[in-house]
């Protein structure tokens, strides 16, 4: 996977240096930049993530977000993905910690959809542009779409 | 901004502090804690630079101003294509989205392809989803967007529909 990656980029990046040196450098420049910028926030969640993987019990974790805890592990990531506010720089490493420590990828899909489509932090904000029915019902389409998504997922990934 | 930054290194520090006392009162738990810590750190190293570039060469190459051209009055069905691509190039969340599409309302843009723009705009940000790939694969990310741009589509085109009957405006200017 990771040497897909790597290669991949390679190959991008060297079309793009043929193409336009300048505008090559420019890309590297904004991704060193918006590297270091998310640097310190990422690494404080790959910290915090060490400290609850080692604090709270394996089986605690398992229970609630694990292969075995089905509907129940869906509504606890639902509910902390729509209450919580996160850039994805920070929320898909956070995700993929969890994949490695065997959380299937349904329950990781409740989780980063309803982060990124169902806000309850943003309501205020969002009812001021689209009203509060509307604004209501957007969110309750959008919690729809992730359910739809999560079940999906789960039948194609078998988990 | 700063003050969240500085927030950032007392929290830091002080996780270091912990580890380092771990390491010197032979505390098991902490040495766990830096064993997890480390493994994790250089699993993302492997990825994140990755992520970073084509993040920067899609940026350089794909400008924001063309996209916006395709979309206003009358853009038809192709309006849908480009509505989607303008929402692969948005950056940030929600509080980028609202402005952007109080400014394609402006233009001219349907309801429907406003409201298609305020869904395609959480699932489909393009340096976002590279950022998903890197770390969740392809397989899953591919699955994802297969099944959430359609439902978008459709929520999109039936707000459209529904409230244009209603005569809804969008905007802050039209709300009480």
């Amino acid at each position: 996977m990771t040497i897909f990656l790597w290669a991949f980029t390679a190959g991008l990046l060297s079309i793009s240096l043929i193409k336009d040196f300048r505008k090559t450098k420019q890309a590297l420049k904004i991704a060193t930049k918006k590297f270091s910028s998310v640097f310190l926030i990422f690494i404080l969640v790959l910290a915090g993530f060490a400290l609850l993987i080692t604090f709270v019990p394996p089986e605690l974790i398992r229970e609630y977000l694990g292969t075995e805890s089905g509907m129940k592990g869906v509504m606890v990531a639902t509910g902390l993905g729509s209450i919580s506010v996160m850039p994805g720089f920070a929320a898909f490493p956070l995700c993929a910690a969890l994949r490695m420590e065997g959380i299937p990828y349904y329950i990781i899909a409740a989780f980063s959809i309803t982060l990124m489509n169902v806000g309850i932090v943003t309501f205020p904000l969002e009812k001021k542009f689209l009203g509060l029915k509307v604004a209501l019902l957007r969110n309750g389409l959008a919690l729809i779409v992730s359910l739809i998504t999560v079940i999906c997922i789960k039948f194609l990934f078998g988990e | 901004m700063k003050n969240s930054s500085k927030l950032y290194i007392v929290l830091l520090i002080s996780f270091f502090i912990f580890i380092a006392v771990s390491y010197l009162t032979g505390y098991d738990n902490g040495e766990k804690t830096a064993h997890e810590f480390l493994s994790i750190v250089y699993e993302m190293l492997l990825i994140l630079p990755c992520a970073f570039i084509l993040i920067g060469l899609f940026e350089v190459w794909i400008k924001k101003e063309t996209v916006i051209k395709h979309l206003g009055e009358n853009c038809g069905i192709k309006g849908y294509f480009w509505v989607l691509l303008l929402a692969g190039i948005s950056i940030g969340g929600l509080y980028v989205a609202f402005p952007m599409a109080e400014s394609l309302n402006k233009k001219g843009a349907s309801l429907s392809i406003i409201f298609t723009y305020l869904g395609f705009v959480g699932v489909f940000r393009i340096p976002m989803t590279i950022f998903e790939i890197s770390f969740l694969g392809l397989p899953f990310t591919i699955s994802r967007l297969l099944v959430t741009i359609p439902l978008f589509l459709l929520i999109g085109i039936g707000f459209g529909t529904i409230l244009k009957k209603y005569n809804y405006q969008f905007g802050v200017f039209a709300k009480k």
